[in-house]
């Protein structure tokens, strides 16, 4: 009689356990396909923070680590700044490394910071930045890098300024983005700008002003030089700042690039939002105290003689975010994500294209709300309200029923609005053209979550943890293509605790309009038709390990241009590298 | 004219420029070789103490110290050292005193000798004379430390220090009846910390 307990109770475990099984497989909405993973040499690296990894003529890769290298300490005032040693690492074709240097970015007895590498025509070139504190300004260096023998080749040059301000000041910074044909490069420099202190009594002022109209505070003055491919300034603008003609709107600078011809297009954003009154908001029996009037974004063109054209995205559709999209020189194209007020801010609830010609006028416009099937699976409240069945489902409808008697007008149109929105996506994580000219462009929903516990121990001492969990969950993929917006989805969840991941995803497009993308645990390929396929990758398993390294992380994630996916998987000093062939 | 000076104006733009030193030119001496320096707070101990440290490379330096004792120090230095000679009924005067001391350095971040954070292996010596009794000691000790330029080629010091004291007291004179017993030296081991702060002047040569 126990001996037939005993296995009926072992075949309900395991039943159970296989329905669960079945059940976390069946999470995701794609097919699965296998794939080849290959995996280097384990080695050990002096330099382990590695930031990317490029292709050497050799047909081999060459990397760039850092290593701290201490320094960072404040007493009664005295501050010591930190610093990072680097090390150049060599690979063969299958990712073994074959040597590591030490890159000395000494010069004239001064210690630079590293600021970028970038590839501009054939060569590499390396981005040096250094704070003079005499002269006050912050000095962006380049030199020629030789990806051979790993080292600095022949001169540094000093490329742009910016200025550098004390305590109480923004800190300066530069931006090198180099176009896509790799013949020019632009360089953004912000200058150093003192933060201004809101006292209390302004704040409160400021609220009781019933007129006063909310134009973003924000105007950031810049400077940029527009490089050719033998580093020639062709274009230097001091003190830029974005001004439309009879308009005193301020803007945020949100994007930045250079096209083809050393034409420099800036991307502003232009929030204009009025704040409503105490006396406004009782009147109209809102909880609002902001009303957006505009959300649009000025599109800005400086051409190398300095002349200059402006487009400015249609008013009555408010925009999230946008990219600037090169097409082959035929057009240009820009890629949004829109929106609608949600109490004080906005939520994404659709994607717009408008392609503009070479004289920067729209000849397009094309604009989408999400899917119906997209939002059932993305969207919180209707995934949540798609997976009650039966008894909770009805404890639910109830208690909605409920709730929403209690409910104004207001509270009705946000409920509404909450269910046909992606409510987590703020940017455009990717943006880019296929060979046809089709815009792709793909979302992720992100948020942070901030928890802190207290803890008391018996002596009753309290110990208070903030921990910050960054999740990056479903991702939306959207493709333009005529006047028509193709959709999907890819459901997923990762958290990241207490740390930001720079790059949250890598994307790519391939020939014949296919996409490939690497995002923090799976590797997705989306082919014309917008269908997507997941590769089966063992190195993404918590569980995988990798002989002599035992468990790791993966730390860099890129998409070469053959299509072929690299991560680097560590642990401390150990690297192995993991190779996926395409799988086409 | 005016279109001329416009174009010419527009198409004025900064090349890069590689003479670099002139953007790098902050006025501190960050690659010297040499630096010869004082510790301030040696002076509570009672000994004037200077030093020089020489760069052997980015990583690694030496340095050499001599010091001289002027007092037998703030009392609340050197009563917890001496603890051992309260044997004594009657105060001891001081009468003179020296040292000196010889450390190898590592910097962390290869920054030898000018900025941020180093690791030392020391080996010191003193000694203290006084009416009654000579003192000497023998310091092995690790220290970890941080420097910062303060002006130019000027640098402000700070360390801490923990290892072993060997001492030993000489008693030429011997004052029979004040001692617990009557040998003529006395030696044993203590635990060495020290907390020093010192200025520096760098130069290149």
């Amino acid at each position: 009689m126990k001996k037939r307990l005993l296995l009926i109770s072992m075949l309900c475990l395991l039943i159970s356990s296989l329905t669960m099984a079945q059940r976390n497989r069946d999470k995701s909405n794609v097919p699965k396909v296998k794939v080849k993973e290959t995996i280097s040499k384990v080695s050990k690296t002096v330099g382990s923070s590695l930031s990317d990894v490029y292709p050497s003529a050799s047909g081999g890769y060459w990397s760039i680590g850092a290593k701290y290298l201490g320094g960072r300490f404040v007493l009664y005032g005295i501050r010591g700044k930190s610093r990072n040693g680097y090390f150049v690492q060599s690979y063969d074709e299958n990712l073994n490394l074959i040597e590591e240097k030490p890159l000395s970015l000494k010069v004239g007895g001064k210690f630079l910071d590293l600021h970028s590498i970038k590839k501009v025509g054939r060569e590499y070139y390396i981005f040096l930045t250094f704070e003079n504190d005499v002269k006050r300004k912050k000095y962006l260096f380049y030199a020629l890098f030789d990806p051979a023998e790993l080292k600095i080749d022949g001169d540094v040059f000093k490329m742009a300024e910016a200025k550098l301000g004390g305590k109480g000041y923004t800190y300066p910074s530069f931006d090198v983005q180099e176009s896509k044909d790799k013949k020019f490069l632009v360089v953004f420099g912000k200058d150093s700008k003192k933060v201004k202190r809101t006292r209390f009594f302004n704040q409160l002022f400021s609220r009781k002003s019933a007129n006063s109209s909310g134009i973003g505070t924000h105007q950031f003055k810049f400077s940029f030089w527009v490089f050719d491919n033998k580093m020639k300034t062709i274009n230097y603008q001091k003190n830029y700042k974005m001004e439309i003609e009879n308009s005193s709107d301020k803007f945020y600078v949100r994007d930045y690039s250079v096209d083809e011809s050393g034409a420099v297009y800036i991307l502003g954003k232009n929030v204009v939002v009025d704040n409503l009154s105490a006396l406004e908001r009782r009147k109209k029996k809102s909880k609002v105290w902001k009303e957006y009037e505009k959300s649009a974004f000025v599109l800005e063109r400086v051409m190398p003689d300095g002349t200059k054209d402006q487009y400015v995205t249609p008013e009555d559709i408010l925009y999230i975010d946008m990219a600037i999209l090169f097409n082959q020189g035929k057009d240009l194209q820009l890629v949004g994500i829109t929106g609608e007020q949600y109490f004080n801010g906005l939520l994404c609830t659709g994607v717009s294209r408008l392609i503009l010609d070479n004289e920067l006028y729209e000849i397009n416009e094309n604009s989408s709300k999400f899917d119906d099937e997209v939002l059932e699976n993305v969207n919180d409240v209707q995934a949540y309200e798609k997976s009650l069945k039966g008894r909770r489902k009805k404890k639910y409808d109830k208690k909605k029923e409920r709730k929403e008697k209690r409910m104004t007008e207001e509270d009705k149109k946000y409920a509404e609005l909450r269910k046909r929105a992606a409510l987590n996506v703020k940017s455009i994580e990717y943006a880019g053209l296929d060979e046809n000219g089709d815009a792709t462009v793909v979302l992720e929903e992100q948020y942070l979550r901030v928890v802190t516990t207290t803890t008391r121990d018996a002596n009753g001492n309290t110990t208070t943890t903030t921990t910050y969990y960054y999740h990056y969950e479903d991702l939306i993929f959207c493709k333009f293509i005529d006047d028509e917006v193709m959709q999907n989805f890819f459901k997923k969840s990762y958290v990241s605790v207490n740390y930001e991941l720079p790059k949250s995803l890598d994307a790519r497009a391939l020939s014949e309009g296919d996409l490939e993308i690497v995002t923090q645990q799976e590797i997705l390929f989306a082919d014309e038709d917008f269908k997507l396929r997941a590769a089966e990758v063992k190195a993404f398993e918590r569980k995988n390990k990798i002989a002599e390294m035992g468990r790791y992380h993966i730390s860099v994630r890129k998409i070469t241009e053959d299509g072929q996916i690299l991560l680097a998987a560590q642990r401390k000093k150990k690297l192995a590298w993991i190779k996926i062939n395409p799988w086409k | 004219m005016l279109c001329v000076y416009i174009s010419y104006a527009q198409k004025k733009v900064p090349q890069p420029d590689d003479n670099i030193k002139k953007y790098l030119d902050d006025g501190r001496l960050m690659d010297a070789t040499g630096n010869l320096k004082i510790y301030v707070s040696s002076f509570a101990y009672g000994f004037l103490e200077a030093g020089y440290e020489q760069k052997i490379n980015d990583k690694f330096s030496v340095e050499a110290t001599g010091a001289l004792a002027l007092s037998p120090g703030a009392t609340m230095f050197v009563e917890v050292r001496d603890a051992e000679i309260n044997f004594l009924d009657v105060a001891p005067e001081f009468q003179s005193g020296s040292g000196f001391s010889v450390s190898g350095r590592a910097y962390k971040s290869m920054g030898a000798i000018t900025d941020m954070q180093y690791r030392a292996f020391t080996y010191s010596n003193r000694i203290r004379k006084y009416d009654l009794y000579e003192k000497r000691t023998h310091n092995l000790y690790l220290t970890t430390g941080a420097k910062k330029l303060i002006k130019p080629a000027i640098s402000l010091e700070f360390s801490a220090s923990v290892g072993a004291s060997l001492y030993k007291y000489d008693l030429p004179n011997p004052v029979i009846g004040l001692l617990y017993n009557d040998e003529q030296t006395q030696r044993g081991t203590s635990l060495y910390y020290a907390v020093k702060l010192g200025l520096g002047y760098y130069f290149k040569y």
